[in-house]
């Protein structure tokens, strides 16, 4: 897959229309000579050639050249082929040849033109091996001679280089001085327009000291210069320098498409020298722009094509490049191996040209080591993150769940205890009823056994004082003794009947009164009583409710017998929804406004309001009274 | 009342000493009327009354309800077994209808209060010798009516005959009973005699009586009360 990538990046696309016409121009010459001309026209476009194309051209040149045995062509046929070993990164090869071919020629006085060429070449080949030291004598040298030529030219092509070098040692300010010297040689366009890289380093300079308008103005000239003299090596530098710029001031779509254009032009001449510096700046747009994933693809292929082309002063900022993009799309391992790879190479590079070179490529290893620890701590933490985290998610979850069944537990045990609450409420509820109960039955029974036995006993023995026919048994004390001993027993019996029980029936009370009435009208044998009721619901009284009652209607009854001179007592007893009972006679009945309001009235009244029960007394329409207790207040 | 030469003989079964002696006090007055069998309770009474010769059992027994051991209730189920021809009336301070009631039902014809007059005991003595039973109060009365309802309603009863075994005049003599009627009143009411009537509420006495022969003959073996 990469070889296919190198192999598309390096193969030309399409040559320029000038290349294009002096190619036919070649193919067209009628003679060696004419050919000879026309290759080394071809050969002049060398910035738009790829390398393979100026090898053959050059080659050919040579060829001719050698069989017309003319020195000074083979040596500008080799000065080509040179140019292709630069553009191959032949570096070394290039300085052995240039050199021996320079020195050939200063000792046969060749021509100044091809001997300035020659020199400015070798200056290029030292810079881009690193030699800047070298490459600044060897462009301070040809300014010389340019100047005491007065070749204007060849001092802004120096001045140029100079300014580079200065760039190359990131000395900026320093650079943008010769550049600007540079600039001011000469007022010939002319001569600029044949040199649009003295405006893309000018603007590069700029930018690089933040000087972005500056930097603007001058690469578009340099654009507009390249392109229209068609030199596609420079006008996809410019791109380049462009690009940069544009990031700076954060329009990354400008760039991305500067940066693309310019590839693609570098595809169309096939120099990877400058296929990988494009590849180098367009991976770290990436990782600028946040897709680090496409700067791994872009940095791999450049990291490829140098490895291929023996591109080994690329390496670094390639692998600086593709580490960048591995740590930002978080692959901390593959950044650490390249990073391991890129210290590597610090062996094999030194700073040649200045101390403060070497320190500041030492303290980038320093960097690049402390940040390869960085990251493999910052890995192992992440190890440990995950880990860790994953720990505290399953913490969680198990607190969670732990949490939803403690609290299941608890609301079970909450409602298991209030129930348990309710039934030991019920159950002391029910206890505390059964032992009033249980004591009430005690007290009845103690009142049964003990009481009720002597006061039956004491009745017995009044009883059989007044048999004993003493002469006493009439006397008003014996009778009141008798009565006494009776009622006391009988209201014993009363006491003890509704202690008995939690509750008394109506019909209970009803059957009570029914067997008093029986042993009362004894007395009374002329008085006919009636019981009438009416019951659909057997209203339960309380035991003292029951007595009240029981006792009221007594009193009633009593009331009738001994004062209404009536012949019938009736007693009616209603009970629905409340109750009602009613004592009635046919007697006298009574004078409301005179009414003597005796204990037996006030003892009706009092036992009405102790339960909240409603008293009325009234004459009937037919004569005598209607006595009416109701449940039921009015 | 009674003939001096035949005294009836009676039985008192009560726990209380107060009330034994008030009861013997207002006997003691009463010729006609001979305390053959005195005991404190119902197991008491049964022994004694194993011993006894048959023509000096007693007619009557006046039976205190509650005592300890063996009570009024189960003394009155087993002496009625052993001595069907043995007359029980219970003795009671107030009344307890549901007591009484169980009493009745269980062999007992009739009850009275401990500190009725002893003319009152000795009448009671009289109209349950020649009558079969003593008057019968409103509450029990209604009791053997809501009886009666009870058991015309369910078939599955043991007592779902009983409403057959009440005439059309049982039922009407016990409704006006109910409302408070003596004998004479509802005699004069329902133009019988006072005689009748009270015949009638001793059948309706018999009727009540309810006796599981089996259970109380396998309790009599076990306390080996037959003599």
């Amino acid at each position: 897959m990469m070889s296919f990538l190198i192999g598309a990046y390096l193969k030309p696309v399409a040559q320029t229309p000038k290349i294009e016409a002096l190619k036919k121009m070649v193919s067209l010459a009628q003679d060696p000579k004419q050919k000879l001309q026309a290759l080394f026209s071809l050969c002049e476009e060398r910035f738009s050639l790829n390398a393979d194309s100026l090898f053959t051209y050059a080659a050919i040149a040579k060829a001719i050249a050698t069989e017309q045995n003319n020195q000074f062509d083979i040596a500008r046929a080799n000065y080509y082929l040179y140019s292709g070993l630069l553009r191959n990164g032949l570096y070394d090869s290039l300085l052995k040849a240039v050199n021996t071919d320079l020195s050939w020629m200063k000792k046969n006085d060749g021509p100044w033109q091809l001997l300035m060429d020659l020199s400015y070449l070798k200056a290029q080949a030292l810079v881009r091996s690193n030699r800047l030291k070298e490459a600044l004598s060897t462009y301070y040298d040809l300014l010389h001679q340019a100047e005491t030529r007065n070749d204007l030219f060849i001092q802004i092509k120096s001045k140029t280089g100079i300014g580079w070098v200065n760039m190359e040692l990131n000395q900026h300010r320093e650079a943008i001085t010769w550049f600007q010297n540079a600039l001011s040689t000469s007022s010939d366009e002319k001569l600029y327009k044949k040199y649009g890289v003295l405006y893309s380093n000018l603007a590069s300079s700029y930018n690089n000291i933040g000087k972005y308008d500056s930097a603007f103005f001058f690469i578009r000239k340099a654009i507009f210069t390249t392109k229209e003299e068609q030199q596609l090596s420079y006008l996809a530098n410019s791109l380049n320098i462009e690009a940069d710029i544009y990031m700076n001031i954060k329009n990354n779509v400008a760039a991305e498409q500067d940066l693309n254009q310019a590839l693609e032009i570098r595809k169309q001449v096939g120099d990877p020298f400058y296929i990988v510096s494009d590849l180098t700046q367009l991976a770290n747009f990436y990782a600028i722009v946040g897709q680090p994933e496409k700067g791994v693809f872009i940095a791999q292929q450049g990291v490829a094509i140098a490895l291929t082309h023996n591109l080994v002063g690329k390496l670094p900022i390639l692998y600086t490049a593709l580490a960048l993009n591995y740590k930002l799309s978080g692959n901390y391992l593959q950044c650490a191996e390249v990073q391991e790879k890129l210290m590597a190479l610090k062996d094999s590079m030194y700073e040649k040209n200045s101390a403060e070179s070497l320190a500041d490529l030492q303290s980038k290893y320093d960097l690049q080591k402390k940040e390869n620890t960085i990251i493999q701590q910052r890995l192992d933490i992440i190890r440990k993150d995950y880990l860790y985290f994953a720990t505290l998610g399953i913490f969680f979850f198990l607190s969670v769940i732990a949490f939803i069944l403690y609290r299941s537990y608890n609301k079970r045990q909450r409602i298991k205890m209030d129930k348990l609450v309710e039934e030991q409420s019920l159950k002391q509820t029910i206890a505390v009823i059964k032992a009033e109960e249980k004591e009430r039955k005690r007290i009845a029974a103690d009142l049964h056994d003990n009481l009720g036995a002597y006061a039956a006993a004491m009745s017995a023995n009044v009883q059989s004082f007044r048999e004993l026919q003493t002469g006493h048994q009439n006397h008003p004390i014996t009778k009141r003794l008798e009565k006494n001993a009776q009622d006391m027993v009988s209201e014993l019996a009363n006491t003890i009947w509704v202690l008995k029980k939690e509750s008394q029936q109506l019909t209970e009370i009803s059957d009570r009164l029914k067997v008093w009435m029986q042993k009362l009208m004894h007395n009374y044998p002329n008085i006919q009583y009636d019981f009438y009721e009416h019951i659909e619901n057997d209203v339960a009284l309380s035991p003292s409710n029951a007595l009240h009652l029981f006792h009221m209607l007594q009193e009633c009854i009593n009331n009738a017998l001994r004062h209404s001179q009536c012949t019938q007592v009736a007693v009616y007893l209603i009970s629905k929804d409340g109750w009602e009972v009613q004592v009635g006679d046919n007697g006298k009945g009574f004078d409301a406004q005179s009414i003597v309001y005796g204990n037996g009235l006030h003892n009706l009244t009092d036992r009405a309001h102790a339960c909240g029960w409603s008293l009325a007394i009234k004459q009937q329409s037919a004569g005598g009274t209607l006595v009416t207790i109701s449940s039921q207040t009015t | 009342m009674f003939a001096k030469n035949t005294p009836i003989k009676i039985a008192l079964v009560e726990d209380n000493w107060v009330n034994r002696n008030t009861f013997f006090q207002k006997m003691g007055n009463n010729e006609g009327l001979h305390v053959s069998v005195e005991a404190s309770n119902g197991h008491e009474f049964l022994e004694k009354m194993k011993g006894l010769p048959l023509h000096q059992l007693p007619q009557v027994v006046f039976m205190d309800i509650e005592m300890p051991g063996l009570d009024g209730i189960e003394t009155t189920k087993l002496s009625k077994a052993l001595y069907p021809d043995t007359h029980i009336i219970v003795l009671t301070i107030f009344e307890d209808n549901d007591i009484i009631f169980e009493a009745i039902r269980s062999g007992a014809s009739g009850y009275l209060l401990k500190h009725e007059t002893n003319t009152t005991l000795a009448n009671a003595v009289t109209e349950v010798l020649e009558l079969g039973g003593a008057p019968m109060s409103p509450a029990i009365a209604r009791k053997t009516l809501q009886l009666l309802s009870t058991n015309t309603t369910s078939s599955t009863s043991p007592h779902a005959s009983l409403g057959q075994f009440l005439s059309d005049r049982e039922k009407e003599i016990l409704k006006h009973t109910v409302n408070g009627w003596d004998a004479k009143r509802t005699a004069a009411q329902l133009d019988i005699s006072v005689l009748t009537v009270r015949k009638h509420i001793s059948n309706i006495y018999l009727k009540l009586h309810v006796n599981s022969k089996a259970q109380i003959i396998s309790l009599a073996h076990k306390n080996k009360w037959f003599s």
